[in-house]
C-alpha cells in the first residue's frame, strides 16, 4: 500500500463508508420490509436500483437539475414496483419456489430492458460543479456530494422510522410483518398495504441508484447486482423486517466495505460474508427484531 | 315470539386447506342476540368452520349467509367490515406491538376506538395499565383479554370467538367468562369452547361438528342433560369432570 495512513485518509474512508452504507440501506430498507411483510424473497429489487441511476442520469442530461434526477429517479423505482407487485408478484403470494424464479426473472427481464434503451457499456455522469467541490469542517475537506447523500440518507431513514411508528400505514405494516392473516382478518386490506410497501421500496431502492450515479461518477447495467449482494448481507444482519436493522446493519457493512476494500481489496467481500455468518451464528433472528 | 331472526346461516358448507377436505358438510343457524356454542372433539373442524365464515379458508361448496347476505367469496377484510369480529384460537396478537397499538390496528373506522377505549379499559384495567407495554410482555391471560379487547374496539354484529379459555388458569377462565358476557350484550356470538362448564352458562344453543360435518344443533340445556351425547361427541366422561361442571349451567 505505500501511502501512508493519515488521518484525512482514514476520515475519507470512513465517509465513503457511510455513504455506501446509505445506499446499501436503501436498497435494503425495501428488501427487508417486503421479505418481513409478504415473505417475498425479491431477487428482482436491485434492479429498481439500476433503473433510479439510468433515470436519474436521463433526467439530469436533459434537465441539468440533480434534485429533479433524483426525483425521477425515485418516481421510476415505485412504479415499476407497483407494476411488479400487481402485475406479477401478486398471483403467487405464498409460493417461495415460484416466486424466486419469478424475481430472477424479472430482474433478468429489467437489465435486458434496460440495456435495450442505453445500451451495455458504461456512461460517465458529469456531475455539476457544486457537486465536484468541497467544504471544510475543522480544516479537513469533505467531498460536497457525499454529504449530500448522508444528508438525503439520514431524512429518509427519519421519515421512514416515523412513518412505520407513527401513521396508520406503519402501524398496519409492523402488525402485518408478525400476522398479515390477522390483520385482514381485522378488516384492514393487507393487498393493498402489500402494493403500498412494494412502491416504497421501489422508490427507495431507485432512490439509492439515482444518487449512486453523481458518487460513482458513471452508470452500468451491473451496477443493482453489484449491491444486491451486499444489501442481502445487511437484511441478514439487520434482522429481517427491521428498518433500523437495516440501518444498523448497512453501516457496518458501508464500512467493512470501504475500510477493508481500500486495505485488503480482495477481502472486502469475504469480510461482509464474514460477519453475516457470525450474526447468523450468534443471533439467527438478525441483530434487531422485526417492526421499526 | 315468533321466530328469532337468523343472523348467520351456514349451509352444507365444504372447505379445503389445501388439498385437503377438511369441511364436509356443515350447517347450523344463529340467531341474533344469542350466543351459539360450537362443540365438538379437537381436529373436528370448529375452527375451519369460524374461519370459513371470516373468508379465512377455501370453501368448495355451501352457503354462509349474514343477515340473508352470502359471503362466499368476499375477502377476510370486507367480511370484517361488515362487522364481523374475530377472536382466533392462537388469539392473534401482535407480539412486537404495543397494547395500545394493537388496539389501533383493529380501528376500523377512525375514531372508534378513542369513543370505546373507555370501557375496554374499565373491563380490562390491566391493559390500561401496560397499554405501552410490547403485547409479547403480556400473560396469556392478559393476551387473550387483548384479543377480546380488540373486537370491541369497533361496533359487531356478529362475533367469532374461538377457544378463549385455552390454556387458562381456572381463575382467568372466570374472568374470560366475564368479558365474554360483556360482549355479548352487544352482538351475537359465535363461540368454540371445549370447556363444558363456561360453553353452558354462556351459550343460548349448541352445534356438534363430528370429523367434518354438523350432526346435532339445538339448546344449550339439552347438552347439558344428555350424557350420552356428550359422550359420544364430545369425549365427555365423568372420570374427566365434564358432567361435575354442569350444574353451573343456568338453565
Ligand atoms: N394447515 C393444515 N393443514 C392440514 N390439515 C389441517 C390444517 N389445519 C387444520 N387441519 C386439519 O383440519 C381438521 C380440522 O381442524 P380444526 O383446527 O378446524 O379443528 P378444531 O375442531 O378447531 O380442533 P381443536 O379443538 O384442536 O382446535 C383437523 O383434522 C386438522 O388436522
Ligand atoms: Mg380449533
Amino acid at each position: 500500500m505505500g501511502a501512508p495512513v493519515t488521518i484525512p485518509l482514514l476520515v475519507n474512508l470512513f465517509l465513503n463508508g457511510l455513504v455506501l452504507g446509505t445506499l446499501f440501506f436503501l436498497i435494503a430498507s425495501g428488501l427487508s420490509l417486503i421479505f418481513g411483510l409478504m415473505s417475498v424473497l425479491n431477487l428482482a429489487h436491485a434492479g429498481l436500483f439500476t433503473w433510479g441511476a439510468y433515470v436519474g442520469l436521463a433526467v439530469f442530461n436533459a434537465t441539468g437539475s440533480l434534485p429533479l434526477a433524483l426525483v425521477a429517479g425515485a418516481a421510476a423505482g415505485a412504479a415499476l414496483g407497483a407494476v411488479m407487485e400487481v402485475g406479477f408478484i401478486r398471483p403467487l403470494y405464498g409460493n417461495h419456489t415460484f416466486q424466486i424464479l419469478l424475481t430472477l426473472g424479472l430482474f433478468l427481464v429489467l437489465n435486458e430492458l434496460l440495456q435495450l434503451v442505453w445500451g451495455p457499456s458504461l456512461i460517465s455522469f458529469g456531475v455539476p460543479a457544486w457537486a465536484r467541490t468541497t467544504i471544510s469542517i475543522l480544516g479537513m475537506p469533505f467531498a460536497t456530494y457525499r454529504l449530500v447523500v448522508l444528508l438525503l440518507g439520514g431524512a429518509v431513514f427519519a421519515a421512514v422510522y416515523v412513518i412505520l411508528g407513527r401513521s396508520r400505514l406503519g402501524i398496519v405494516v409492523r402488525a402485518g410483518v408478525g400476522n398479515a392473516e390477522m390483520v385482514q382478518a381485522l378488516g384492514v386490506n393487507i393487498q393493498r398495504v402489500f402494493t403500498v410497501v412494494f412502491v416504497l421500496g421501489g422508490a427507495l431502492a431507485a432512490l439509492g441508484g439515482a444518487a449512486a450515479g453523481p458518487f460513482f461518477r458513471v452508470v452500468w447495467p451491473q451496477m443493482g447486482a453489484e449491491v444486491q449482494l451486499a444489501a442481502f448481507i445487511v437484511v441478514v444482519i439487520g434482522g429481517l423486517g427491521s428498518v433500523t436493522g437495516s440501518a444498523v446493519g448497512s453501516l457496518l457493512v458501508g464500512l467493512s466495505q470501504a475500510f477493508v476494500g481500500y486495505f485488503f481489496p480482495a477481502g472486502a467481500l469475504i469480510v461482509n460474508v464474514g460477519l453475516m455468518a457470525l450474526v447468523l451464528l450468534i443471533r439467527p433472528q438478525g441483530l434487531f427484531a422485526p417492526g421499526r | 315470539m315468533g321466530w328469532a331472526t337468523l343472523l348467520l346461516q351456514v349451509l352444507e358448507l365444504h372447505a379445503y386447506i389445501r388439498q385437503y377436505h377438511i369441511l364436509q358438510g356443515v350447517s347450523f343457524d344463529v340467531r341474533e342476540g344469542e350466543v351459539t356454542v360450537v362443540l365438538g372433539r379437537n381436529g373436528a373442524g370448529k375452527t375451519t368452520t369460524l374461519r370459513s365464515v371470516l373468508g379465512l379458508t377455501r370453501i368448495g361448496r355451501g352457503e354462509i349467509r349474514l343477515d340473508g347476505l352470502s359471503l362466499v367469496g368476499w375477502r377476510p377484510h370486507e367480511i370484517a367490515r361488515l362487522g364481523v369480529g374475530y377472536v382466533p384460537e392462537d388469539r392473534g396478537i401482535f407480539t412486537q406491538l404495543t397494547v395500545e397499538e394493537n388496539l389501533q390496528v383493529a380501528e376500523r373506522n377512525r375514531g372508534n376506538l378513542r369513543q370505546r377505549s373507555g370501557r375496554i379499559f374499565d373491563l380490562f384495567p390491566d391493559l390500561y395499565r401496560f397499554r405501552h407495554r410490547r403485547a409479547g410482555l403480556l400473560s396469556g391471560g392478559q393476551q387473550q383479554m387483548l384479543a377480546i379487547a380488540r373486537v370491541m374496539v369497533n361496533p359487531n354484529r356478529l362475533l367469532l370467538v374461538d377457544e378463549p379459555s385455552k390454556g387458562l388458569a381456572p381463575i382467568l377462565v372466570r374472568n374470560v367468562g366475564e368479558a365474554l358476557r360483556e360482549v355479548a350484550r352487544e352482538a351475537t356470538v359465535v363461540l368454540v369452547e371445549q370447556n363444558l362448564a363456561l360453553a353452558a352458562h354462556a351459550g343460548d344453543r349448541y352445534v356438534i361438528i363430528d370429523d367434518g360435518r354438523s350432526v346435532r344443533e339445538g339448546p344449550m340445556a339439552e347438552i347439558a342433560m344428555d350424557r350420552q351425547l356428550q359422550r359420544v361427541y364430545l369425549g365427555v366422561t365423568e372420570r374427566n369432570g365434564g358432567l361435575r361442571a354442569l350444574p353451573w349451567a343456568r338453565r
